[in-house]
């Protein structure tokens, strides 16, 4: 019969050597993603990305290291038993790494074709400059951007910064996600751009503090209610000040999702009742555009999502909060901030820019040029997002042609980056 | 890093085969380069780089000078306590002299040679050796040795310090063997010039290693006055392609400072920002200045290509973005006239023609990347700049201005003719660019002139005009611009839907083919190129007015 010692460490060092020569082969980044996938970034973006990726690798390698260095040098019962221990905490770490390449990688591997990765590089652009467009004012680097599509009905982000799932490197750029149904309507990027910005400012907490002193006169629970919606209300506001009525139009879709959804009241959930959330879009367009096609968006919702029909849950809630969203567009549109350097966010992003008239006016002054000329499209990116996300929303026979133009200027904007 | 090195550089390999072989090679690489380059300016590119190498001796592989720098720098590292350098330099000067484009002039003298081995051997005595190149190396760690190699070994730093020297030696032979036949056949003055020229290149290679009193007594023995950094030679491998300053410099672009700043083709700076880069007019940013070096065999796609950290230089086109550092722009951007060098007019025309010891320098300016446009599918290309290219065809008695509008300036003009502004206004704008460029070609001086004549061969192109009375070319000008002018005013008048058409289609910019037809006093001008005298009243060029015909493309369009 074998020695029991010798036994166990045998499988130790089989292990070790394992796990080693597996942490060994992430170092490939382009067994991660294809090559052609990894061009299809943009220079910076690649750079960025392939530096960060090889540092976490290069760490992990290290542990590997230290790990194969403490088995070597192991000679009693009770070294080994710490190397086993060393041995499950490497492991363990090795799937975290894995965890944070594979994020990547999927995202990365999204850019199947030099469609894809045009538009996705165009959606990159866009989240970057809604971004930079603020930060630059206040004096921030802004991170850079990298979008990947995904099923499902909503938009996220995985903001730069925030730690990884390796539990040692900081994320290096604002991931965000983009449904396929919205690609051609990417109002939902800036929502989530939107959240990177009220991360790197502090904009969210300021915010809920705000609402909370600001709506001191609404029945006990609803101040609380909305201060603990304000991360949410923050990145809606950022989607309006940028695209205007587009973002109200493409988040109305997004919430359409029947009673049991629109008027579902989830205490913690940082999303205002969708009910309410459109409604709040709404008021926004009427504050700064006065009467428009808000307005008939507006009656449809309230027709379809009677607040006679709400259940009782969230029902007092919704009764008392539709009063008060005037007071919250103020509050998050025009009240002063510390965070923004004591100005108003409309101060910092003009909505007047991407109100409907002014964007026609821009359309009819700039003729075909607008969707074709590099100029055009590099400068008003975020306005031709607005623009071709309002004619979308305006019912008409042009929806089509709409699509193309969209895809067209998204694709030429995409092009106009430098592969990696 | 000696894979990535053998992997770009053949030309060791090269070195091995004949002559003929090597030429034979040499030539399919540019035909294949040429025919699979990308874009319009790749192929120029390319182009441009056969011709700038057939003004050097091109059979000359720089991978001898190569390797004839690094076993001098291994050797200098290797002296022993008062060994003499000098059989060391005595080898490496025919080495460099090949090289050289004034190489020939020293190669046929080996009393000059032999006096600079000698020369140089007791001058560098000073910073070589157990006893001195350990204060070279500090004063080179000092300078900021550390900011481009992070992880420098003392190895790396005593390889800096000798090769900081054969710099040094190499540039001293250089202006040794630009000096006029007079002084090299003197030998008194050739001591005296020697002497000269081994400071300043010593002031441009060697950080400042002498007590503070002497730069004061002499500030001609250091570059910057306030900078200090050295000349690192780069990459840092085995093979070196180009010099680079040690420190990057912030600067404060004000509008004042760009617009009196010119880059290649006489450009102003403050135009090649707005065009390239998207820095608006008036807008005041601040930048970061990196400076570079020519040595033998570089072009600036070698600098952008090896400047791998440099994240906004070593992109696809990333050569566009280096300026030549003249010392106006040296004054203005660093407030250090003496860290930039003046050069012959013709290697301000492109970046594919420099020379060898024209400093250049890249902005990095946070925030601002190339301005890009679409190429082929997934490709891009960056955004071409305003440009004027003239030819007269005296055989055809015709004048063509070849006008091309960046994108930016085309939507401008656009935007102003859908808006019906007033046709003089319009004009207005276009004046300043087509006086400037006009200009600019008929001086000659940045490549944008070509001549069509009997008695003009292509290498007059240049200068042919400058020969005549200095009346002639400044009429032509004024002429020239007139008539530009008002065809141009006359053409948007008549046909700004088209100028609207054309600049609204997905091409980088628009180019206007302007044509001046049997432009008055032509055939005089076409006579006085052949050196037949003319009365200058028959040159005055107003008997009449010609007649401009223009059209418009989308894009770029050459010939």
């Amino acid at each position: 019969m074998s020695d029991p010692d010798f036994a166990v460490r045998t499988q130790i060092a089989r292990q070790v050597a394992h796990w080693t020569s597996a942490a060994m082969r992430l170092q490939d980044l382009d067994d991660l993603a294809s090559p052609s996938a990894w061009n299809s970034l943009e220079h910076y973006l690649g750079l960025s990305l392939r530096q960060h990726l090889t540092m976490v690798v290069e760490r992990l390698k290290r542990e590997a290291a230290f790990l194969q260095a403490a088995l070597d040098s192991a000679s009693s019962v009770a070294d080994f038993s710490t190397v086993r221990r060393q041995l499950l905490a490497f492991r363990k770490r090795y799937l975290q790494v894995e965890t944070t390449l594979e994020f990547y990688a999927d995202a990365i591997n999204t850019r199947t074709s030099t469609t894809m990765a045009g538009l996705l590089r165009a959606c990159d652009t866009l989240a970057h400059r809604s971004m930079a467009q603020i930060l630059d004012q206040l004096g921030k680097p802004t991170p850079v951007a990298l979008t990947y599509l995904d099923k499902g009905l909503r938009a996220s982000i995985l903001k730069a910064g925030l730690r990884l799932w390796d539990g040692t490197s900081v994320n290096p750029v604002a991931a965000i996600k983009i449904t396929r149904h919205n690609l051609y309507r990417p109002t939902a990027l800036i929502h989530e751009a939107g959240h990177q910005v009220a991360h790197i400012t502090g904009w969210s907490e300021e915010l809920s503090s705000a609402l909370a002193a600001g709506l001191t006169d609404a029945p006990a629970g609803v101040p609380e209610a909305w201060a603990s919606w304000a991360s949410e209300i923050a990145a809606d506001a950022f989607g309006f000040v940028h695209t205007g009525y587009a973002s109200v139009a493409s988040l109305y879709d997004v919430v359409d999702g029947g009673e049991s959804l629109v008027f579902r009241y989830l205490p913690g959930d940082p999303h205002p009742i969708s009910y309410l959330r459109v409604l709040l879009g709404v008021e926004m367009c009427r504050q700064f555009y006065g009467a428009g096609l808000w307005d008939d968006l507006a009656l449809s919702w309230t027709q379809q999502y009677s607040l006679q029909r709400v259940p009782d849950g969230s029902g007092k809630l919704l009764r008392e909060s539709v009063p008060l969203l005037s007071n919250v567009v103020n509050i998050t549109l025009r009240k002063p901030m510390r965070c923004f350097g004591g100005r108003p966010l409309i101060a910092l992003i003009n909505p007047e820019r991407v109100k409907p008239e002014t964007l026609l006016a821009l359309e009819q002054q700039l003729g075909t040029a607008l969707y074709t000329s590099m100029h055009w499209i590099w400068t008003e990116a975020l306005r031709l997002l607005a623009l071709t996300g309002l004619r979308k929303a305006t019912v008409d026979d042009r929806t089509t042609e709409t699509i193309k133009l969209q895809e067209q200027w998204m694709l030429r904007l995409g092009g106009a980056l430098q592969a990696a | 890093m000696k894979e990535f090195e053998e992997g770009n550089y053949p030309v060791s390999e090269n070195a091995e085969l004949s002559e003929i072989s090597q030429i034979q090679y040499e030539f399919d690489q540019h035909v294949a380069n040429v025919l699979f380059a990308h874009t319009e300016v790749e192929q120029d590119l390319e182009v441009s780089q056969v011709l700038t190498e057939q003004q050097v001796p091109d059979i000359y592989p720089m991978a001898e000078l190569d390797s004839a720098r690094n076993r001098f720098v291994e050797n200098l590292q290797h002296l022993k306590e008062g060994e003499d350098p000098t059989p060391h330099v005595d080898n490496f000067i025919p080495a460099i002299l090949p090289a050289l484009r004034v190489g020939i002039r020293l190669a046929g003298r080996k009393r000059v040679v032999d006096f600079l081995a000698r020369f140089l051997g007791k001058l560098i005595q000073k910073f070589v050796g157990p006893q001195y190149a350990p204060a070279l190396s500090q004063a080179i760690v000092d300078a900021g040795l550390r900011l481009i190699q992070l992880e420098a070994t003392s190895q790396d730093e005593s390889h800096a310090a000798s090769s900081a020297v054969a710099a040094t030696v190499e540039e001293t032979v250089r202006r040794v063997a630009s000096l006029l036949d007079y002084v090299l056949d003197n030998q008194e003055l050739l001591e005296g010039f020697s002497l000269e020229a081994f400071e300043q290149a010593a002031s441009a290679n060697l950080p400042q290693v002498l007590p503070e009193e002497t730069y004061r007594k002499r500030p001609d023995l250091g570059e910057a006055r306030n900078l200090r950094g050295a000349w690192i030679m780069m990459p840092l491998g085995q093979w070196k392609r180009y010099k680079k300053f040690s420190r990057k410099i912030p600067t404060k672009l004000t509008p004042h400072k760009v617009s009196a700043i010119e880059t290649f083709e006489g450009i102003p700076l403050e135009e090649f920002l707005e065009e390239k880069l998207g820095v608006a007019p008036g807008e005041e940013v601040e930048g970061i200045v990196h400076l570079y070096e020519s040595i033998p065999g570089t072009h600036l796609t070698d600098i952008s290509r090896l400047e791998e950290n440099n994240l906004g230089l070593n992109t696809q086109d990333g050569y566009e973005q280096l300026h030549p550092l003249t010392t106006n722009a040296a004054g203005l951007l660093l407030g250090e006239p003496e860290l930039g060098r003046d050069v012959d007019p013709r290697y301000l025309v492109d970046p594919y023609t420099t020379t060898v010891g024209q400093r250049f320098y890249y902005l990095e300016i946070p925030g601002k990347r190339p301005l890009m446009a679409p190429a082929m599918p997934g490709r891009a290309k960056t955004r071409s700049e305003t440009k004027i290219r003239v030819i007269l065809d005296f055989p055809k008695n015709e004048i063509k201005v070849r006008l091309f509008l960046s994108e930016i300036r085309a939507q401008e003009i656009a935007v102003k003719l859908r808006q019906h502004t007033h046709i003089g206004m319009v004009t207005a704008r276009l004046q300043r660019i087509i006086e400037r460029g006009l200009c600019s070609s008929l001086t000659g001086t940045n490549g944008q002139l070509k001549i069509v004549h009997e008695a003009v061969t292509p290498d007059q192109w240049l200068g042919a005009l400058q020969r005549l009375p200095s009346l002639v070319p400044r009429i032509l000008l004024g002429r020239l611009n007139e008539w530009v002018l008002k065809g141009l005013s006359d053409y948007l008048k008549q046909h700004a839907e088209e100028f609207i058409q054309a600049a609204a289609d997905t091409a980088d910019g628009v180019t206007l083919g302007i044509t001046v037809e049997n432009p008055p006093g032509f055939p005089q001008l076409r006579q006085a190129l052949k050196g037949k005298v003319i009365s200058l009243a028959s040159l005055k060029m107003s008997d009449g007015t010609p007649t401009v015909k223009i059209k418009i493309t989308p894009g770029y369009v050459h010939e």
